[in-house]
């Protein structure tokens, strides 16, 4: 009796020392030759989070949930990195690996993100331009002063947009799934909607684009919509092949 | 009988060309003789390099030309011409504002009208030129965000012969981007009906179902697809023939407003 108790707590020990060792963080720090440098991810599966902060090097925290603690020991071994003076390029290297990362980059950095079977996305306050394309995945885009282009085959795609800038272009492309977006009533868009089957909702009063008379059917119109939320300043285009699409109206 | 009479032809032909011969060469002893002559040492007085009295003579030629100021001449009329408008307007006992006001608008106008009926101008055209370079350097631009930006540069009717209409194609047909796909196609519907054939090509291109049916969509819009587009569409591969059964159904049924 006492030798099978000495097992089980053997085992429970190796148990919890794996699952421990498991979740434990790989930490790598990339610098780039300027604070404005193109960051480039491709990420084949598994979560990531990308913040805008003030430093000036990109901080990446990578985490394996599902992954053995030996087979993720080092960095070489899990991540490829290409570098030069205008873009650092990281791209996880084992495809059936679940990669968890958070990732810190300057304000300043433009980023371009590139996924395969994604669970969450989530990328917020950078001051540059963004473009993402992922297969699959949840997409949350929040606190962009710069334009953002993002298509997702199949998933769902949440924009907090709040900076309106003559210059800015959003776009979010979605082949299944709803596509949300969270504005303030001082919202001011110029909005492109094609929508092939779907219902499109709207918080806001969108004006008919001038020469185009309310309710009719313009002359190059395609399932399609365009009107204006106040002066029109920021470009927002939509596109969905199946799935909802929501204008709401958020406090301040 | 044919031949006698080629010989006596040719007898004629001969006699007359030794008549012109003499001629000819009793001419040119002549002008041999006057040539000689002309050349003659001391018999013509001819200056085989400019002579001293040349120079002199142009400066003599010169100095007695009328002193004339083309400015002063200018600045003497427009006074003339002012002198005349100010006494019509001092002699007419009407109000002078009026007058000149009307002359202004008159004037403006004309200009106006002008410019309406002239159409675009060279000007307009260089500008529109400027513009389809930026559209192309644009659309060249690795950030689809940069890429975007390209389609504000656009007017919304396109020529279907115009140099864009072609690089929108290609970007229809190979951007890495659905989204700047997606709104290239809303450029290239103004180019319908003549860009047609090369819509329908371009859904070869094409893997995203939204851009396939939008494709197709905007294809539709302009005119219903004819048996052999609707036949050629379904034989390609990378089409879903159901899908392109239910665009055409949703598309006969569904109302398409602009809000």
């Amino acid at each position: 009796m006492r030798i099978l108790t000495h097992v089980i707590m053997a085992y429970v020990v190796l148990f919890s020392y794996s699952v421990t060792a498991s979740e434990a963080d790989l930490s790598h720090s990339l610098t780039p030759a300027t604070s404005t440098s193109h960051f480039i991810v491709n990420l084949t599966r598994g979560d990531i989070s990308i913040v805008g902060y003030d430093g000036n090097s990109i901080n990446i925290t990578a985490n394996f949930p599902e992954q053995k603690s030996d087979r993720a020991s080092s960095w070489e071994s899990m991540f490829n990195v290409r570098q030069n003076n205008r873009f650092i390029e990281l791209s996880t290297k084992k495809d059936e690996v679940f990669y968890s990362l958070v990732v810190q980059v300057p304000h300043q950095t433009q980023l371009t993100l590139r996924a395969l079977d994604a669970k969450q996305l989530s990328i917020a306050g950078l001051e540059s331009n963004v473009e993402i394309s992922a297969k699959t995945g949840k997409l949350r885009v929040s606190d962009i002063k710069g334009s953002v282009v993002a298509t997702v085959s199949n998933g769902r795609i949440v924009a907090n947009l709040t900076h309106f800038k003559r210059e800015n272009i959003y776009s979010f492309t979605l082949g299944q799934g709803d596509i949300d977006v969270n504005m303030s009533k001082f919202a001011d868009v110029l909005l492109e909607i094609i929508n092939h089957q779907g219902q499109l909702s709207s918080d806001f009063e969108i004006s008919p684009l001038q020469g185009v008379a309310p309710g009719s059917v313009s002359e190059n119109t395609y399932f399609s919509t365009s009107g204006v939320i106040n002066k029109g300043i920021s470009k927002l285009m939509l596109n969905s092949f199946y799935g909802d699409i929501n204008l709401n109206k958020i406090e301040e | 009988m044919v031949k006698s009479h080629k010989n006596v032809v040719n007898k004629a032909f001969i006699e007359e060309a030794c008549a012109e011969n003499a001629a000819t060469s009793a001419e040119m002893q002549s002008h041999d003789a006057f040539m000689e002559a002309f050349f003659a040492e001391g018999t013509l007085d001819v200056e085989v390099q400019p002579g001293t009295q040349l120079k002199q003579r142009f400066y003599q030629e010169l100095s007695n030309y009328p002193k004339t100021d083309s400015h002063q001449g200018l600045i003497a009329k427009m006074k003339r011409m002012l002198g005349s408008v100010a006494q019509f307007f001092t002699t007419t006992n009407v109000n002078f504002a009026p007058q000149l006001l009307t002359i202004v608008i008159a004037f403006t106008s004309g200009v106006v009208v002008d410019r309406a009926l002239q159409g675009p101008s060279a000007i307009d055209a260089e500008q529109q030129s400027l513009k389809n370079l930026l559209v192309v350097a644009l659309l060249n631009q690795s950030s689809a965000p940069e890429r975007l930006t390209a389609f504000n540069f656009i007017d919304s009717k396109l020529s279907y012969d115009s140099e864009l209409t072609g690089h929108l194609l290609e970007v229809l047909k190979n951007d890495e981007s659905d989204g700047v796909r997606l709104a290239v196609l809303k450029h290239l519907a103004g180019a319908l009906p003549y860009a047609r054939k090369e819509l329908i090509e371009a859904l070869r291109y094409q893997n995203s179902v939204l851009v396939q049916m939008t494709i197709i969509n905007v294809l539709m819009h302009h005119s219903p697809l004819s048996a052999e587009e609707a036949n050629k569409i379904s034989e390609m591969q990378n089409i879903d023939a159901n899908l392109l059964n239910d665009a055409i159904i949703l598309k006969r049924d569904k109302q398409v407003n602009v809000i």
